[in-house]
């Protein structure tokens, strides 16, 4: 279980391509009124020497050996005769991480070469790694009973996968086959995966993750001998928004802001600026203009993916009022605490439409004019990702 | 068609917005939209939360705006501003500002203190010849002198009268009983006067009255032609509801009102700015001042001016009234 194994993750799977041959070789079925005869080997650490395996690899390895051996006897194979007279050879590889293990197991017909069933198995590295082992080996017996049940009519191998093609517009994005297996990185735009023998039909849950975007799950179906797919893009993660918003209270302006994500969609800081012109309908009334601008920071609390958020926030800001006196102009300057602030949203791919209520207080600093005391306003309007 | 549906919805957003509270900055100070001057007053007055009173004196060519409050150094001062807001008279001690008056002469009358009418400058510190009349009481200035009304014991009494010289001209002095009809024909007492403010433009005073026994407001329109005649004696013994024009309001015993040529207007706890018709008694206007923040308001007797008086911010406010 030690580093050694670490950088070795596509090594395991050169071995997988050397042990495989083609598919095109007859099978034969064993005889009826005898068992198949199986010869296990390995289990191998994937991409590891034998002599940099560990005492203690020693010892999973003989667990292993030992559970595969009993799992397939039970399910009435003749395992561990001498390898002339064996039909099939087992190949049993492992890759261990820190607390997970996957098993990759290889079945092929000791005349002929051809791989009749395989596959890939992941658990953690504790008990249940007994069920782990107990699922692969009954789904090797069903891929071998298979495989025998066709070739005694049709002298064909079951079909498995030859060529894995992976192609997305993500470039670096690393696609992996569990938690710690690592198929590849997309580079030009595809990732050439390396041999598994899956069987047709079988499906394939990849991850992908690449920095600065959300990782994604995606299950891909084993369709063809020789497969491209079109991986599905992944999902930037936002670090800057522009918003626009509307306030009714100042219903004629609108406002524009930036804000910087320090905690991507999580925690930022945003400056806003407010433009409007305050009007009352009536004889007489004098319009006037008002610049507010405001610093604050805020998070979001609730934050489902691709769904509603709620957030709060809090800061401070300056009004400017330039109000038209008769013969002047009177300019007054109200600073203000930005108490607080608590903002829905609803996130889509490309914006997210938000309602925002602030709670202001004006004090009597500075030379305006507005009220002194707590005042509510409400806003509505849309965030935008970008890119600076 | 659809030229004149566009035209209805441009129509009626307007008086949508308008009436809609949420289309109104909360922040926004009242008459923010109808400021002609503004100053502040800081180096005049000192804390205004403790009580501030205002009033527009008038004499028909100029119009003062009285403001009497603390000044920093906790002493009570009432303060002249002219028509530009520039201080024209600064004086400790002047209580009744708000039965402050306008003589035959033009000028201004403030407790005994006589004040030009054209610059505000003190004319005289005691301006009673005679004895001073008993105070509260307003003056109306009718062709044959200044007449002083105030009231006693819930009779209004017109005189004496003074002459240009501000001698006693008649000593003279005649009762007229204050008439609570419509509202209720009983009790016949428990009047006070609460403030004389006269419209020279149309030569006729409004004097408020307030009655604690049904706690209702008065405000009787007394021209110059019914002081003299009530002074002469014309109407001793009778009701003065039945010789003038009077509203009666229900509202607070310390709300501010002032007699306007548009109307009586009421300043109502719920911050609205009511005007109700003297004739009628009918509101005929009202603005929603809001709530929000402490201010004082004074009306010009014209109609035409509307004073504030930002009491956080000791910002004084001069705009052309909303109506």
């Amino acid at each position: 279980m030690s580093g050694s194994r670490g950088g070795g993750h596509g090594r395991w799977i050169a071995l997988l391509i050397f042990c495989a041959l083609t598919l095109l070789v007859p099978w034969r079925a064993a005889a009826q009124e005898q068992p198949l005869r199986i010869v296990v080997s390995g289990p191998h650490a994937a991409g590891v020497s034998g002599n940099a395996v560990g005492e203690a690899d020693r010892r999973l390895e003989t667990l292993l050996r030992q559970w595969i051996v009993n799992e397939l006897q039970t399910h009435g194979f003749a395992v561990n005769g001498a390898a002339a007279d064996a039909d099939l050879q087992l190949d049993v590889f492992y890759l261990a991480g820190a607390t997970r293990l996957t098993l990759v197991l290889s079945a092929t017909e000791v005349e002929s070469g051809g791989v009749v069933a395989g596959g890939s198995w992941t658990g953690t590295i504790d008990l249940a790694l007994v069920n782990v082992v107990r699922q692969a080996a009954d789904a090797m017996a069903g891929q071998i009973r298979a495989a025998s049940a066709v070739s005694r009519q049709h002298p064909q191998p079951p079909l498995v996968l030859q060529q894995l093609r992976l192609r997305s517009a993500d470039q670096g994005m690393a696609v992996y086959l569990s938690d710690e297996l690592q198929l590849g990185i997309i580079e030009d735009g595809v990732l050439h995966a390396p041999f598994i023998p899956l069987q047709l039909g079988t499906q394939l849950q990849l991850r992908k993750q690449l920095d600065g975007y959300h990782s994604d799950s995606e299950t891909i179906t084993i369709t063809a001998q020789y497969l491209d797919v079109e991986l599905a893009a992944l999902q930037p993660q936002i670090d800057w928004e522009i918003s626009l918003s509307w306030m009714p209270q100042r219903w004629a302006g609108a406002a524009v802001g930036l804000r910087r994500y320090l905690l991507p969609e999580r925690f930022y800081a945003q400056g806003t600026t407010q433009l409007s012109t305050r009007y009352r309908f009536a004889a007489g009334s004098r319009a006037s203009s008002v610049l507010d601008t405001r610093l604050s920071a805020g998070g979001y609390l609730v934050a489902l993916r691709n769904g509603f958020h709620l957030g709060a926030s809090s800061g401070a800001g300056v009004t400017l009022s330039l109000l038209g006196g008769e013969g002047t102009a009177y300019w007054f300057a109200d600073p203000y605490l930005n108490v607080f602030s608590v903002s829905a949203k609803w996130q889509f791919a490309r914006f997210a439409p938000f309602i925002q209520t602030d709670l202001v207080y004006y004090g009597e600093a500075g030379t305006g004019y507005l009220v002194r005391g707590t005042h509510e306003y409400v806003s509505a309007g849309v965030l935008l990702p970008w890119q600076p | 068609m659809a030229t004149m549906k566009t035209l209805g919805v441009v129509l009626l957003l307007p008086l949508l917005l308008g009436a809609c509270d949420l289309f109104y900055d909360p922040a926004a100070p009242p008459f923010d939209d109808r400021i002609a001057l503004m100053r502040t007053v800081d180096d005049i007055f000192g804390d205004l939360h403790g009580g501030v009173e205002m009033t527009v004196l008038d004499n028909g060519s100029r119009h003062f705006l009285l403001v009497h409050g603390r000044d920093r150094h906790g002493e009570e001062r009432t303060v002249a501003f002219d028509s530009r807001l520039r201080v024209r008279m600064n004086r400790p001690h002047l209580w009744e500002i708000r039965n402050a008056y306008v003589d035959v002469n033009r000028n201004f009358v403030i407790d005994q203190t006589l004040f030009s009418g054209g610059d505000f400058s003190l004319l005289d510190d005691d301006v009673y010849s005679g004895a001073p009349p008993g105070f509260p009481a307003g003056g109306i200035a009718t062709a044959a002198g200044t007449v002083i009304a105030r009231v006693e014991n819930s009779v209004l009494r017109a005189g004496p009268r003074y002459a240009d010289d501000w001698s006693v001209s008649d000593n003279n002095e005649a009762d007229t009983n204050v008439h609570p009809d419509p509202v209720d024909p009983n009790p016949l007492d428990g009047f006070e006067m609460r403030a004389a403010q006269h419209d020279s433009g149309r030569n006729r005073s409004g004097l408020v009255l307030w009655n604690s026994a049904i706690s209702r407001m008065f405000v009787i329109e007394i021209s110059a032609q019914l002081a003299e005649e009530m002074q002469a004696g014309g109407h001793a013994g009778s009701y003065v509801t039945d010789e003038a024009p009077h509203l009666v309001l229900s509202a607070d015993q310390h709300s501010p009102l002032f007699y306007t040529r548009r109307g009586v207007v009421l300043l109502h706890d719920s911050g609205e700015h009511r005007v109700y018709d003297i004739g009628s008694g009918r509101r005929t206007a009202s603005y929603d001042a809001g709530r929000s923040g402490d201010f004082a308001f004074a009306y010009s007797p014209d109609g035409k001016w509307v004073y504030w008086l930002d009491l956080s911010r000791r910002t004084l406010y001069k705009g052309r009234t909303w109506w």
